[in-house]
């Protein structure tokens, strides 16, 4: 049984997430000059999402998937991506089991790992203000 | 066993944890000595992503204490290093012979697996991850066969680990990925233990022009020991001047050995066009490089290594010999020996390592 029961409820909240974050300061501070755009592209269910940290913007869809800007794309299921926005994925580990794959650059990519402790407390306090503690036992 | 184990960025300890046991195509290797590497460093500090919990240290040689099935390559009492080349031999990269970039064994090392994409490392009922294949700053490592290289004897353990990973990639750098040869100019940026095996290797080629670039005086110092025939510093000396002066043109091959911010783009300066720049070091995996666009259509070229591009059973074996007939000499590498129970210290981010290689020796073994 996947987490997350359809996309929208995917973007609901690991959408939502990154909107909440990437026009706080510490953000904005933290990617500066970094070029940083990351797409998420993520299975069971489907969805693909775009976070321009420059441009502190977030979109979905067929805009986040043809969109040309992304210096990362990063590959999962929704089941993981959940685990790892929680904390709870090895995400060395998980890439040498080719449970997640990345194409782009390597150095972009890891400019998003000091912001990953920020990002994951943001998304458990989101999930349990949407009261979804039932989520967060997923993880 | 006891075990130096990264548990959080910053934090290693020495812990008690299971002695791993070799499954086929495997030897467990009883450790003698390993080097501290920079990238153990790196992985403590974060600079580099850490599969954790991690078993450090990946510069390791010592004593075959059992094999596997299948395994008929090294025996129980064979003397070992343990290369950071961990290859499958089957892969599209292995049949090209280049086996440090294995498509197997470069993904399952950085995420701390074997090459069957399990771990053997365990403490109860947890399992812990190892560092490239090996884990050796442990009392014990299980390592792939295709890993374990058999020495002479005669070759002190704390010489032989060097080439496991600091002092084979670079001398590799010189001697494999870089065409160094007889009459070459080279300029190596950098002159901790690999940048000093570079310059080793710069020198067995036939490298008549060796420029050794470092702020620090010892290492400059041990520079010219091995094989330099100038040293510069860069926060004082105007390096391109100099290797220009010295060149006449740009120097042949330019080698980075740090993996800083400008270091790359240093060593690309100093190179003349049609000129080989080789990276071989990297303190931060989120470093990116900037150059010129004009240099490259002057046929200037930028690549980099990994574990020197060695072949580890030909290259491993071949530099020991160059180093007992006085050609190669890797024990001035050896600037300090130290107990297991020091890395946490030696590891921890505040402190700064000695240039050249500090070195763990293990008691009770060769």
């Amino acid at each position: 049984m996947p987490v997350f029961t359809d996309t929208a409820e995917a973007n609901a909240y690991i959408g939502k997430m990154f909107e909440s974050v990437v026009g706080q300061p510490e953000f904005v501070k933290a990617t500066e000059g970094s070029g940083l755009v990351v797409r998420l592209n993520y299975t069971g269910p489907d969805t693909v999402l775009l976070i321009d940290f420059p441009g502190q913007s977030v979109s979905y869809g067929e805009e986040a998937a043809s969109a040309t800007n992304a210096t990362v794309d990063l590959y999962m299921t929704c089941d993981d991506a959940h685990s790892f926005w929680l904390g709870k994925l090895n995400f060395p580990v998980a890439m040498a089991r080719k449970k997640v794959k990345m194409e782009g650059s390597t150095a972009k990519a890891l400019k998003l790992l000091p912001l990953t402790k920020p990002l994951f407390a943001a998304y458990e306090k989101l999930l349990l203000d949407n009261g979804r503690t039932d989520l967060i036992e997923k993880g | 066993m006891r075990a130096a184990v990264l548990r959080e960025i910053g934090s290693v300890a020495i812990e008690e944890i299971d002695r791993p046991v070799p499954k086929m195509g495997e030897v467990l290797v009883k450790l003698a000595a390993t080097g501290i590497c920079h990238t153990d460093k790196s992985m403590v500090s974060g600079g580099i992503p850490a599969a954790v919990p991690l078993v450090l240290g990946h510069e390791g040689a010592g004593v075959v204490e059992a094999v596997g099935p299948g395994v008929d390559s090294v025996g129980v009492g064979d003397h070992v290093v343990l290369s950071i080349v961990v290859s499958c031999g089957a892969c599209y990269q292995c049949g090209l012979g280049n086996l440090s970039i294995c498509e197997v064994g470069s993904l399952m090392s950085p995420g701390g697996l074997m090459l069957d994409g399990t771990t053997r490392l365990t403490k109860g009922d947890e399992e812990l991850f190892s560092l490239l294949g090996q884990s050796s700053l442990a009392e014990y490592a299980v390592v792939s066969a295709r890993s374990a290289v058999p020495i002479r004897k005669d070759i002190p353990m704390t010489v032989a680990s060097l080439l496991a990973c600091g002092a084979g990639t670079g001398y590799g750098a010189a001697v494999r990925r870089a065409p160094v040869s007889l009459g070459s100019s080279v300029v190596v940026v950098g002159c901790g233990g690999v940048g000093l095996a570079a310059i080793m290797g710069a020198r067995v080629r036939g490298a008549t022009t060796i420029v050794a670039v470092d702020p620090n005086p010892v290492a400059r110092e041990l520079a010219q020991k091995v094989g330099a025939t100038h040293a510069f510093d860069p926060t004082k000396d105007r390096v391109l001047r100099e290797v220009n002066t010295l060149t006449k043109r740009g120097a042949d091959f330019g080698f980075d050995a740090v993996g800083t911010k400008g270091t790359v783009e240093l060593a690309f300066q100093c190179v003349r066009p049609g000129g080989d720049v080789v990276a071989i070091g990297i303190e931060d995996a989120t470093n990116e490089v900037e150059i010129d666009l004009y240099s490259l259509l002057m046929q200037k070229r930028v690549t980099g290594t990994f574990a020197g591009s060695l072949i580890p059973q030909i290259d491993i074996p071949a530099a020991l010999e160059l180093f007992v007939d006085g050609r190669l000499p890797l024990d001035a590498l050896v600037s300090e020996t130290y107990r297991l129970e020091d890395v946490p210290r030696l590891l921890d981010p505040e402190f700064t390592l000695p240039p050249g290689r500090a070195v763990v020796s293990f008691e009770g073994v060769a």
